[in-house]
């Protein structure tokens, strides 16, 4: 990473997902708004904005952009939503969220299995968990891959007895593979939640999109702020938002 | 409140003068591991204090976590000995180190010595209580504490409460369970006894709508007979009639309760005089009255009707002194917490811990006097 410290002196770090849904998205948004990408994921460190040769464009996985912005690794970052709010403790204190994108929407949804008839929200698995614990003599296991975003969501409805069992990968399975009996994960559509035998609880819904982000302990010299003017009024054109408002914020929240 | 400095010389001294405040009033000091089994924390400690934990695993497959408080291990080590295993009564006292994670902003330290004192068994449980919160305020005292507010509390007034109303309507026992959840969760719920909700109640609320479940389907662990008397047991609930008016006032009116002892006793006693809690009420009396035959007035300590419901595993009385917004000792009573941690047989505990680093850094001239 020291090799981003000595490039952002001079250049712009802006940081976009390396791939998978989000990184097309991510390409077609940018392009669109009139600064593409120029180069390619996994051919070599650095792209640039079509347009902006010292706009440098950093392919990263999307969780790590989220990271790279808290530890002021990137000056400005694509990512998810859920990705920026599991990864940083606080991304209103290391973070200025700049904008909303709309694309990569999905919902952070509670899955329980659906012969369970009497769990429709919180407050019954709250319940549940309970008589769980009294029956069987173990905590209920959550499988998921947000535990952060899980002990928030668990947390603000009072249910405090579970504990989360880490999912590495299809989460959904857990509960019929026997490994976890409930599961908290991302979902577009609800149909592999479906298709496990798992319903959603309906009073918890996390919405997640992609976002644009600006880190605020990145060395943000005048010649990167500078660099970024220009590329976020195109994208803020292309949102039909205030440019000039968002530059305000950013250098507010900034520490220069 | 920011926290202030630390001398740490200072804090061993006061914490080495607490402890032998508490070992001349008769508690045998112990020594627990600092790193202690993680699944006893996750399973026992509340929420609260689970996302603070630091876990440690080790090469073999363990996992561990450094203790987040020294109640836990005590218990254990009581659990252990030959006293624990008979319920036999112990008094322990412990000081060291615990654990707490807080987020990098918070000015919390994540290292911080606790000394405190736990009485386990006996049978006078309204004499422990006083014992204990009279050795704290006699330590504190000693210390060189010269002011700091002390808050009460007993979550067992409320069971009296609920168990009364349960006399009179279904809603008291449910009352009775929700109330050491979370405050929003409870509130919604007296709002729901309180409405006639039955006609508005929901598609799937009743018996006869229940969707059929088989034993071929993703169970999640729990048993088909297991589900469908839940959802019953639900679906009865939203058919109850609404709790009467007049209860549901007096509830609000009592959590609202907090006032100097003795005007907080007079402020229950008006508000509930229509329910029979009187054995409850004289239980507080009869503590008070112990409390004050050690020393101890409660003419400035506040009672609060809602303190203590989120505390982790307390049952009972519940104290704390504070200056300012800083707590500086804590304590109560936590009847289910040695059965839960695997003693057969129920056994009463009270217990309280103190906080040197904060009491040296308020007070610069504790243990002063004391000799090192």
């Amino acid at each position: 990473m020291s090799l981003y410290r000595e490039t952002m002196e001079s250049r712009l770090l802006f940081g976009v997902p390396a791939k998978g849904r989000i990184f097309e998205a991510t390409e077609a948004f940018l392009r669109e708004a009139g600064v593409a990408i120029v180069g390619q994921a996994g051919r070599g460190y650095f792209g640039h904005l079509d347009g902006f040769p010292e706009v440098a464009v950093a392919f990263l996985p999307a969780s790590e952009i989220a990271l790279a912005l808290e530890r002021g690794e990137l000056h400005l970052g694509i990512s998810g939503k859920d990705l920026l709010h599991e990864n940083i403790e606080a991304p209103g204190e290391s973070l200025a969220l700049i904008e909303d994108l709309g694309f990569s929407r999905a919902d952070l949804c509670i899955g329980v299995p659906k012969s369970w008839i009497d769990a429709e929200d919180m407050d019954d698995l709250d319940d549940i968990a309970r008589d769980f614990y009294t029956k069987h003599r173990r905590l209920l296991r959550v499988a998921t891959k947000y535990p952060r975003l899980t002990r928030q969501i668990f947390g603000g409805h009072g249910v405090d007895m579970y504990r989360i069992v880490a999912s590495l990968g299809a989460t959904e399975g857990a509960p019929r593979a026997g490994l976890a009996e409930v599961v908290v994960d991302i979902t577009s559509t609800g149909a592999t939640l479906d298709s496990n035998g798992l319903k959603r609880l309906k009073d918890v819904c996390w919405s997640s999109q992609a976002q644009l982000a600006a880190s605020r302990s990145a060395p943000w010299s005048k010649a990167a702020l500078e660099l970024a003017k220009e590329p976020l009024n195109k994208i803020s054109v292309h949102l039909s938002r205030d440019g000039n408002l968002w530059l305000k914020n950013l250098i507010q929240n900034i520490k220069t | 409140m920011s926290v202030p400095s630390v001398d740490a010389p200072r804090v061993e001294n006061v914490s080495f003068a607490l402890a032998r405040i508490l070992q001349e009033a008769g508690y045998t000091p112990v020594s627990t591991p600092i790193l202690q089994p993680l699944e006893v924390f996750l399973e026992y400690a509340g929420e609260d204090i689970r996302k603070r934990l630091y876990s440690v695993a080790d090469i073999g497959g363990g996992e561990h976590c450094l203790r987040p408080d020294l109640t836990i291990p005590t218990c254990r080590h009581y659990l252990a000995s030959s006293n624990g295993a008979n319920g036999a009564e112990a008094r322990l006292c412990y000081r060291g180190d615990a654990f707490r994670y807080h987020s990098k902003n918070s000015p919390k330290p994540s290292q911080f010595p606790q000394v405190g004192a736990e009485y386990f068994g006996g049978n006078n449980p309204i004499e422990a209580d006083a014992e204990i919160m009279a050795l704290a305020i006699d330590g504190l005292r000693r210390l060189g504490c010269e002011s700091f507010e002390m808050e009460i509390g007993d979550l067992h007034l409320f069971d009296a409460l609920a168990e009364s109303i349960g006399k009179i309507s279904p809603w008291g026992e449910r009352l009775r369970q929700v109330f050491h959840r979370s405050e929003e969760r409870f509130d919604k719920l007296l709002q729901l006894a309180r409405e006639d909700s039955r006609p508005t109640r929901r598609e799937t609320s009743s018996k006869d709508d229940a969707e059929p479940i088989s034993a071929d389907m993703v169970l999640g662990g729990r048993s088909v007979e297991e589900i469908r008397a839940r959802f019953e047991e639900r679906a009865e609930r939203r058919s109850l009639p609404p709790l009467p008016e007049d209860i549901g006032a007096m509830l609000e009116k009592f959590l609202c309760i907090r006032a100097p002892f003795p005007r907080a006793l007079k402020d229950i006693r008006t508000v509930a005089k229509a329910i029979d809690i009187a054995p409850a009420l004289e239980r507080l009396e009869q503590r008070a009255e112990c409390l004050r035959k050690q020393g101890i007035d409660l003419k400035d300590a506040v009672f609060s009707a809602g303190f203590g419901r989120r505390l982790g595993y307390y049952t009972g009385f519940v104290f704390e002194a504070r200056v300012g917004e800083m707590q500086i000792a804590a304590g109560g009573r936590y009847d289910h917490l040695l059965q839960a941690l695997g003693s057969e047989r129920k056994i009463p505990a009270v217990g309280f811990a103190a906080r040197p680093d904060r009491i040296s850094a308020l007070f610069p001239e504790a243990a002063g006097r004391l000799e090192p």
